[in-house]
């Protein structure tokens, strides 16, 4: 599989979409985890200044928002802006990796080489898994850029995470990413192709599980069932990080998204292995 | 029911081989058949590939040729039958080792180079990345090697298929209408390469439409017609096949004469002689019955016709 690892890397490393999405995803994190949420808790009125102001309940909200924006609490605030678009662009990371063979008709070019296609398949899915670090990579430079400007301009003292929360938060950051570039994978190899596996995670991405996540469902095995789709489990790991962190939450969804990622992986070999390859 | 192999009456193909001291085929096909849904797009097919020889599939388009190529590489699963490839089942790992192949129109990255194209290839086939260097010399790619594929004509596409195919060296080379798309020049290149490559003992298959194509550079050739083999010989054979051309006097004595004769499906005058559509090994037989008829045999072989009048009678006339 090493030879398939290195034939996929060579490819995601020159191709111009993965260096987009890495880029797109270092800005995201810091336009929408720190740029904007910063200009919103400095914009804000004073409590007491003006009638219009904020309210004096609001005040602790602001300094809480404030606090996450800063370095010793980079992780749980990029979490939570990583779990976000961070899914997206890894879904798409994910769809491209195998729905290109099909657009452009190479899987039947890598296929006569030597590889048994579930070797393929998973030096496919391994590639994506590195690609994936140099993304979290990414997201934490961003982070780290962002919380030091907000420190530099607030004027407070720069304190880093401890190691174990900065390794902790960047694994579970790779989860949440390589589960949903997994999914993507999978729904490429299941469609054959990108258009439509691109559509149809964008929905479930951000249109289903959003409809899930507000829906007052009341039922106890229904709610825990929902609770565990990969959207749930991701949103549920990266709430498990940071001062208000719940506990618990944290390693029922890494089993679980562990689950899919072995599971959406399987699948996927699965689907190239019982296929003609005939277009 | 075992097939048969001539000369060993109810043997299966293995037995005969080990009687005969022949070595195993490169690729053997039994009762191959593929279908999609009601549509047959290979039908109880058999063929084998001898080591050494430069095989062609010819058929028309849609004939069911590519579907062989690709079953024999294991892109599609037969429906039913067997075909071995170098005695393993297609499309394992030990096989595709030992064999290179060009299917359809060659498929690569357009974001990537030629070089860097072949490099992906090489790491998936386990080669080392001097050998993407010798064979875009083989080529001769290696001025362009840097460019991006989607810049490359189709000519250099085509150029660069082939020299993925080459990669590994392989014993086995399939190439799929290799010529497709090119303009004389790059035709006349390709042949000759291919000409070069089926030199020894390297086993080269090769399906093309082309006529010209199959008859200038194959030692045997498989016609197929709608996803059946029609038929199987060298080129030469399937030039004579089935044919005598006979100069006798008179003439209209022995063209009422010879249809009487025994094997002969059908005489027709042709250029002042007769053509009889019969086995060549008849020959003697039919010279000895003319000349006791009374009839003055001046000359009698084998009746020559061009592969392309081969083709349209072995396909019912569908187009090449």
């Amino acid at each position: 599989m090493g030879g398939d690892l290195a034939a996929e890397w060579l490819k995601l490393r020159k191709r111009a979409s993965t260096w987009v999405l890495g880029t797109v995803l270092f800005l995201s994190v810091l336009l929408f985890g720190y740029v904007l949420a910063y200009a919103f808790v400095a914009t804000a009125p004073d409590a007491g200044g003006s009638p219009d102001g904020t309210s004096p309940a609001a005040q602790p909200a602001l300094g809480e928002m404030l606090q996450d924006l800063l370095p010793e609490n980079m992780v749980s605030n990029l979490l939570a802006a990583t779990s976000g678009p961070g899914k997206i662009l890894a879904l798409v990371l994910g769809v491209m990796t195998v729905g290109s063979e099909y657009g452009w008709g190479t899987l039947k070019t890598i296929l006569v080489q030597r590889s048994g296609r579930a070797g393929i398949a998973f030096g496919k899915l391994l590639a994506v898994g590195t690609a994936l670090v140099a993304f979290v990579l990414a997201a934490f430079a961003a982070g780290a850029v962002g919380s030091c400007g907000v420190a530099l301009v607030e004027n407070v003292p720069v304190r880093w995470p401890g190691a174990g929360e900065l390794v902790g938060g960047a694994v579970a950051t790779w989860l949440i990413l390589t589960t949903w570039a997994v999914l993507g994978a999978f729904l490429a190899a299941l469609f054959r192709g990108t258009p439509i596996a691109v559509g149809v995670g964008l929905i479930y991405a951000l249109v289903l599980e959003g409809i899930v996540a507000s829906s007052p469902v009341e039922n106890g095995v229904l709610k825990g069932a929902l609770g565990m789709l990969p959207g749930q489990s991701s949103s549920s790991l990266a709430s498990s990080f940071g001062p208000t962190a719940q506990s618990g939450g944290d390693s029922q969804a890494v089993l679980l998204l562990t689950f899919y990622v072995v599971g959406f992986s399987v699948a996927t070999s699965l689907l190239l292995r019982a296929r003609d390859v005939d277009d | 029911m075992t097939p048969t192999v001539r000369g060993v009456p109810g043997g299966t193909n293995e037995q005969a081989r080990r009687l005969t001291g022949d070595p195993p085929p490169m690729v053997e096909a039994r009762g191959l058949t593929k279908r999609y849904g009601d549509r047959v797009a290979v039908e109880e097919l058999g063929f084998s590939v001898r080591r050494g020889e430069v095989y062609g599939l010819l058929g028309p388009n849609g004939s069911g040729k590519t579907t062989i190529l690709r079953m024999m590489l294991g892109l599609v699963r037969p429906t039913s039958g067997v075909i071995r490839v170098l005695g393993l089942e297609p499309g394992c790992p030990a096989m595709l080792a030992r064999v290179g192949a060009l299917i359809e129109s060659p498929a690569f990255y357009p974001y990537l180079s030629g070089r860097d194209n072949l490099r992906v290839m090489a790491r998936h086939a386990r080669v080392t990345g001097a050998r993407v260097d010798e064979v875009l010399r083989t080529v001769e790619l290696s001025a362009r090697a840097r460019d991006r594929y989607a810049r490359y004509s189709l000519g250099m596409k085509q150029r660069l298929g082939v020299a993925a195919a080459l990669l590994k060296d392989p014993e086995l080379l399939i190439l799929d209408e290799p010529t497709n798309g090119l303009d004389p020049r790059g035709m006349a290149d390709l042949r000759d390469l291919l000409r070069r490559l089926g030199r020894g003992e390297r086993t080269v298959l090769l399906s093309s439409h082309l006529l010209g194509e199959i008859e200038q550079i194959c030692d045997r050739v498989g016609v197929i017609s709608g996803g059946r083999m029609a038929a199987e010989a060298t080129v030469a054979e399937m030039r004579t096949r089935a044919g005598l051309m006979v100069r006798a006097h008179p003439l209209e004595e022995a063209s009422r004469i010879a249809p009487r004769l025994s094997g002969v499906e059908d005489a027709a005058v042709v250029d002042g002689a007769l053509r009889l559509t019969v086995d060549p090994v008849r020959a003697a037989e039919i010279n000895r019955k003319l000349v006791s008829a009374g009839l003055d045999v001046l000359e009698l072989k084998p009746a020559e016709r061009s592969l392309e009048a081969a083709f349209f009678e072995l396909t019912g006339g569908e187009g090449a």
